[in-house]
């Protein structure tokens, strides 16, 4: 289980996040929703350890993660696949895939898990051998899941994955997380797109301005009508 | 045959070039660093294989076992001590350090062995291959076998093996190699490392044919340069065929010219790349040029 507590975030003198309290249960697809600048990559980029809190504790399964180097992270199966894919677009889609499965327990099980990758995203076993950057967006966010998924992840966060793509190829996308969600890892998905993450979340928190606002289930979140005009501008 | 000789001798001596310029390219690819103190680093290097061969006996050819990976550790210990502190800092702060560095080791040289020309006798050192009536020197064409070699071994690392892959990450996406629990500041050092690696092994193979004094280094840095722009920044293999061709256009230049006016034509084509194409003979694409120091 992931559980942050009392965090506190800035950028040099600007305070970004503030006294935010998460909670991600083992198991669950949670969404951690809002309006552009919100935070909310900020906070899923304080977990992934590219920032340091001023204060507050991001703890997962014992692990201490905001004492922790970046680099270390995904050793304990915690993973992001970031905003905008950041491709190693001048490299083939196998070696991106590979690329996801440099820490030694993932690099262990890279060929299982490669297959099992390629059996949940097969557009990708037929593109194995171009560069990540001539692919379209869609093929590209397709390649920046798997190389997430190569990690082993328990936790995998999943930061604007919809942000780009396509009507359809954005339904495509939830699906393959709830996918990947039924295999029993978990979800934190940071979205802009927040119907349909309200719609797959079990849980779901809104943040603005840096505040956790409102949480609750998913499903009574998608029916507030309050929440839709206040914050989401629905 | 005139045209033949010329050619084959510009070739040679732009393997060396290759080997030189590969290590700056590296270094400038992963760090995002330009190493101002490469060519002080080859001048160093230089005088370690001198004297080994003094004081110890060594053959240039034989020092490749102490100079790779002594300039190996040197390359991690410079990333290390004075790379990493000012790693985000402007473009600027980096290149004082690199360039203060530089006039460090060549004064430090100055101080310890004057600005004497010196050089190993070897007795291979004028030695020459016959083909009809082509002579080939011997040191230059080992030279360039060992460039040949090198490029063939790195390109096998960087596109074979896990450290390569990783090398190659992150030098197209830090951020992104971050997250795939990659330490970013380990493979900085060893990138440093490889990139120093180069140019002790560059010592090793110019001894037996070329002379040392404390700034020859400007003489090779300049070299460089004009190689790494002239291939595309930070690639690898557009900073082997760019030795290659400086070799050449400096043996026409040289035979048909003046050797005296070899200068003039690097920054001709210097200023050639970087009107007409900046992003190198081979671009990485699109937006590769921009390279945010």
């Amino acid at each position: 289980m992931l559980k942050i507590e009392n965090l506190n975030v800035a950028y040099g003198d600007v305070q970004v996040l503030w006294d935010v309290n998460m909670e991600v249960e083992d198991g669950k697809i949670v969404a951690l929703v809002g309006s552009n600048a919100a935070g909310k990559s900020t906070t899923i980029n304080t977990i992934s350890g590219l920032m340091k809190p001023m204060s507050g504790s991001i703890i997962f399964n014992e692990h201490k993660l905001h004492e922790m180097n970046s680099w270390d992270i995904p050793k304990v199966n915690v993973i992001q696949v970031p905003e905008g894919r950041k491709l190693f677009s001048h490299m083939t889609v196998r070696e991106n895939l590979e690329l996801g499965s440099m820490v030694p327990e993932a690099k262990k099980k890279r060929k299982e898990t490669m297959e099992m990758v390629f059996e949940l995203l097969p557009d990708l076993k037929m593109k194995e051998n171009s560069l990540a950057g001539e692919l379209s967006g869609g093929q590209q966010q397709m390649v920046a899941i798997g190389r997430g998924l190569m990690g082993n992840p328990k936790l995998l966060m999943l930061d604007e994955m919809s942000l780009g793509l396509a009507p359809l190829l954005v339904e495509q996308t939830f699906e393959i997380v709830k996918k990947i969600n039924a295999t029993g890892t978990t979800i934190l998905l940071v979205e802009q797109n927040v119907q349909q993450s309200l719609a797959i979340a079990d849980y779901a928190y809104v943040l603005e301005n840096g505040r956790i606002v409102m949480s609750g289930l998913g499903k009574d979140l998608l029916a507030d009508e309050n929440l839709k005009k206040s914050y989401l501008g629905m | 045959m005139y045209l033949m000789q010329v050619l084959i001798s510009g070739l040679m001596l732009g393997g060396i070039y290759a080997m030189v310029s590969m290590g700056l390219t590296m270094i400038f690819g992963v760090v995002r660093v330009i190493n101002f103190a490469h060519g002080e680093f080859l001048m160093i290097a230089m005088y370690l294989v001198y004297w080994l061969n003094v004081l110890l006996g060594m053959d240039p050819y034989v020092s490749i076992l102490i100079t790779v990976p002594v300039f190996f550790v040197f390359g991690v210990f410079v990333q290390r001590i004075l790379i990493q502190p000012i790693q985000e800092s402007p473009a600027t702060i980096k290149i004082f350090s690199t360039l203060g560095l530089g006039l460090v080791l060549s004064n430090l040289a100055l101080m310890l062995w004057d600005a004497d020309y010196r050089s190993v006798k070897v007795s291979y050192s004028t030695a020459v291959i016959n083909i009809s009536e082509l002579s080939i020197s011997v040191p230059r064409l080992i030279a360039f076998i060992f460039a040949l070699l090198v490029a063939v071994f790195m390109y096998s690392f960087l596109t074979k093996t896990d450290l390569g892959k990783q090398i190659r990450a992150v030098s197209q996406n830090r951020q992104a190699a971050l997250l795939m629990g990659i330490n970013v500041r380990k493979i900085y050092m060893i990138a440093f490392g490889i990139g120093s690696a180069l140019v002790g092994l560059a010592a090793s193979l110019l001894m037996p044919m070329y002379f040392v004094y404390p700034s020859i280094g400007l003489l090779f840095g300049l070299i460089a340069f004009v190689v790494v722009v002239l291939g595309g920044l930070g690639n690898m293999y557009g900073a082997f065929l760019g030795g290659l061709i400086i070799g050449l256009v400096e043996a026409i230049a040289g035979a048909y010219i003046d050797p005296a006016l070899k200068e003039v034509f690097y920054f001709i084509i210097f200023i050639l790349i970087l009107l007409l194409k900046p992003s190198g003979l081979i671009s990485m694409g699109r937006g590769s040029e921009e390279v945010g120091l």
